[in-house]
């Protein structure tokens, strides 16, 4: 189904808040990774972090960021606003322009979203909130974003979701907001967060994986997927104090397992996990609330700690890039350089 | 709906003039200037209404008590820290913003049904929180349905749910205290005194964020188009003015004892912005529900906001240049 739909594509220049820093470097093809920021002076955007974890700004925003993702062969660079700003920014890297997408009526945007296989749909966790669930929004990359369709999330509350092949995973939150009431959460009571596979060829939910019930105020958010179609998924408390409840579990012969605890015990988290990155053989997560990162891997699971650490992203070597709002960047190698800058909630590895 | 306070004024890395306080001086402060006392006088105006319940249906009898139990309420609204997260505490008490007029549904359909077993204190505690809390008894209150018999019990099983709540985190925060004077880890609340003072800074920053993104920003719209008195906080006892002059007046009251440790100079710039920020709150037009509607009253609203983001950026200035607090970025605010 199409709603109406807002598609407003402007100049960099004539966006006002939107400035275009990145120029002369435009030609060469990034490596490194992508992070939202926030500066001194309270400017939003999207930075450049490179290998040797220097960083730049590459754009500023008017809205503050939160998952950014690079499509697969084009220099487009993709941006959901988070709840409930109804912005989607899509930055191209080649022409400086800055395309920014509007959500449908009645729908706003949660902060992540996927690329479909042949790079050619981009696909979003979306509120259609007077109706009280989620959806995944549909765009055709091919035509500036054009939002071509939408399907059921399998739930209220869709964050973030991964793809393998045909099939979208998805993390449903359980936690009902309405734009009109802020980010006010309005079914703490009697949230239901779940997992939810949803086949793109019929877009119909296939499958679905709860918690038990006892644990519904463990908000399901952030989550990755293995090669082999494991997922990890990190949980959100939302009765905010230090209970010593699995906030990371794996799916594992069709249903939901914690993982081991950490040695230091659950509390560690502080009831929230921001991030969570999986490579085959290991595993990190990232707490900043908690004040540190944990990492389940071969050898021994161990804690790390950083001050307002979230962002979680592959790095070579088989090592994670930790980010943080204190403006530090790690590689569990131990690179580590500290920037001016905020890093927001995520960041993202693009080759 | 945008963020309201850009965040400009947070230093990455604040430099400490002179030797801070320890966090177990200051979360002991807070906790014995503030926080204890302010649940010690919701609990007491709690048990007063519940009380009066049980010996009236008289609205003009309890709608006083009412007002009394929600202003102090209105103290300790903005904390979600400590023994408040407990069974949820704070949205049995409060469930606002609510969801789809759902006090209204839950409330309808019970004293439709009038199913007596919710009248017994450990049905009601299982109940929908839209219908255990203030919001609720507001409703019975300042409608007909205090008139009915089976409304009043109601009532009276609400307001005793009411006591119950506040006067079990009383209890729950005076237990914890030898925690914090020792500076050891609490089973549930907390780890350490860092983390006591750190959520207290937090939760007194969130107060302002809630005047500012709740009680004013939900009724008065983006515009005057937009503008929707219904969406006021306590509008149905034309209370919403009040609720914002009670916030106002107890954050003053939280930062205080965070004040009493600032330079001289620091803690007097800061006391008068918190003076000026109670003395405009004051000023504010009444009743909300229809100043959000005016443009001149539309305009007072406004430039009290802007005084609100001013008194918490200042705030976060000078605690975090003086006190050795931090603002965290993705812990403050994360999705």
């Amino acid at each position: 189904m199409i709603s109406r739909r807002q598609f407003l594509s402007v100049s960099a220049a004539g966006l006002g808040a939107v400035l275009f820093p990145y120029s002369a470097k435009a030609a060469a093809p990034l490596t490194g990774w992508l992070s939202g920021f926030m500066d001194k002076e309270g400017r939003y955007g999207v930075a450049h972090i490179a290998p040797d974890l220097s960083a730049e700004i590459l754009f500023y925003t008017p809205l503050r960021l939160h998952g950014i993702y690079k499509h697969p062969t084009h220099p487009l660079i993709v941006a959901p606003s988070r709840r409930p700003d109804t912005e989607m920014f899509v930055f191209d890297l080649d022409q400086q322009k800055v395309t920014v997408i509007s959500s449908a009526e009645g729908r706003h945007f949660y902060g992540h979203g996927v690329f479909s296989a042949d790079g050619n749909t981009y696909y979003t966790t979306e509120n259609a909130y007077d109706d009280e669930i989620g959806v995944i929004g549909a765009y055709d990359v091919t035509q500036n974003f054009k939002r071509v369709g939408e399907m059921p999330s399998g739930g209220i509350g869709p964050h973030e979701m991964k793809r393998a092949q045909d099939t979208l995973v998805i993390s449903n939150g359980g936690i009902l907001t309405h734009p009109n009431m802020g980010r006010a959460k309005l079914n703490i009571d009697d949230m239901q967060p779940n997992l939810s596979y949803l086949d793109l060829r019929t877009g119909k939910i296939t499958k679905q994986h709860h918690l038990p019930e006892k644990l519904n105020q463990l908000s399901i958010r952030h989550m990755d997927m293995t090669a082999d179609g494991q997922v990890f998924i990190g949980l959100q408390d939302q009765l905010k104090n230090r209970r010593d409840l699995p906030l990371v579990w794996k799916t594992q012969n069709d249903t939901l397992t914690p993982l081991s605890a950490p040695q230091e015990g659950w509390r560690i988290f502080n009831g929230y996990i921001g991030s969570v990155r999986a490579t085959p053989d290991s595993l990190c997560v990232a707490s900043p609330r908690g004040g540190c990162a944990y990492v389940w891997d071969k050898t021994a699971p161990h804690k790390i700690d950083q001050k307002d650490v979230c962002g979680v992203a592959y790095a070579r070597q088989d090592s994670f890039l930790l980010t943080s709002g204190d403006g530090v960047l790690r590689t569990l190698n131990g690179a580590s350089q500290t920037h001016d800058l905020r890093f927001d909630n995520h960041s993202q590895f693009i080759g | 709906m945008k963020r309201l306070f850009a965040l400009s004024l947070l230093l990455l890395t604040p430099t400490i003039s002179q030797a801070a306080p320890s966090t177990q001086e200051l979360s002991l402060k807070v906790v014995q200037d503030f926080v204890i006392p302010s649940y010690d006088v919701f609990s007491h105006q709690a048990k007063i209404q519940a009380d009066a319940w049980d010996k009236t249906c008289n609205g003009d009898t309890l709608k006083p008590l009412f007002h009394n139990t929600s202003d102090a309420w209105a103290a300790v609204q903005h904390i979600n820290f400590g023994p408040i997260t407990l069974l949820l505490r704070r949205d049995r008490l409060y469930h606002w913003p609510e969801r789809r007029n759902a006090v209204g549904k839950s409330l309808n359909k019970a004293l439709n049904d009038k199913d007596n077993s919710l009248l017994s204190a450990k049905k009601i505690t299982g109940a929908s929180v839209a219908l255990q809390g203030l919001p609720a008894l507001e409703r019975i209150l300042y409608t007909d349905a205090i008139k009915d018999d089976y409304g009043c019990q109601l009532g009276k099983a609400i307001a005793h749910n009411i006591e119950e709540i506040a006067n079990g985190t009383l209890k729950d925060w005076k237990a914890a205290l030898p925690n914090i004077k020792e500076g050891s880890a609490h089973p549930i609340f907390f780890e350490s005194n860092d983390e006591v003072a750190i959520r207290l800074f937090t939760e007194l920053l969130t107060g302002f964020q809630m005047i500012s993104d709740q009680k004013i920003a939900l009724p008065m719209g983006s515009n005057l188009k937009k503008a929707n008195g219904k969406r006021a906080e306590g509008w149905r006892s034309l209370r919403s003015t009040r609720y914002i002059q009670q916030s106002a007046k107890s954050l003053r009251a939280m930062a205080l004892p965070f004040v009493s440790f600032l330079p001289e100079k620091s803690a007097e710039k800061t006391e008068q912005q918190l003076s000026k920020f109670v003395q405009l709150a004051s000023t504010l037009p009444s009743p909300l529900k229809d100043a959000v509607t005016d443009e001149e009253a539309r305009k007072k609203i406004l430039t009290f906001r802007d005084e609100i983001s001013k008194t918490r950026n200042l705030i976060v200035e000078e605690f975090t240049q003086h006190l050795g607090l931090t603002v965290g970025f993705n812990s403050l605010d994360g999705d």
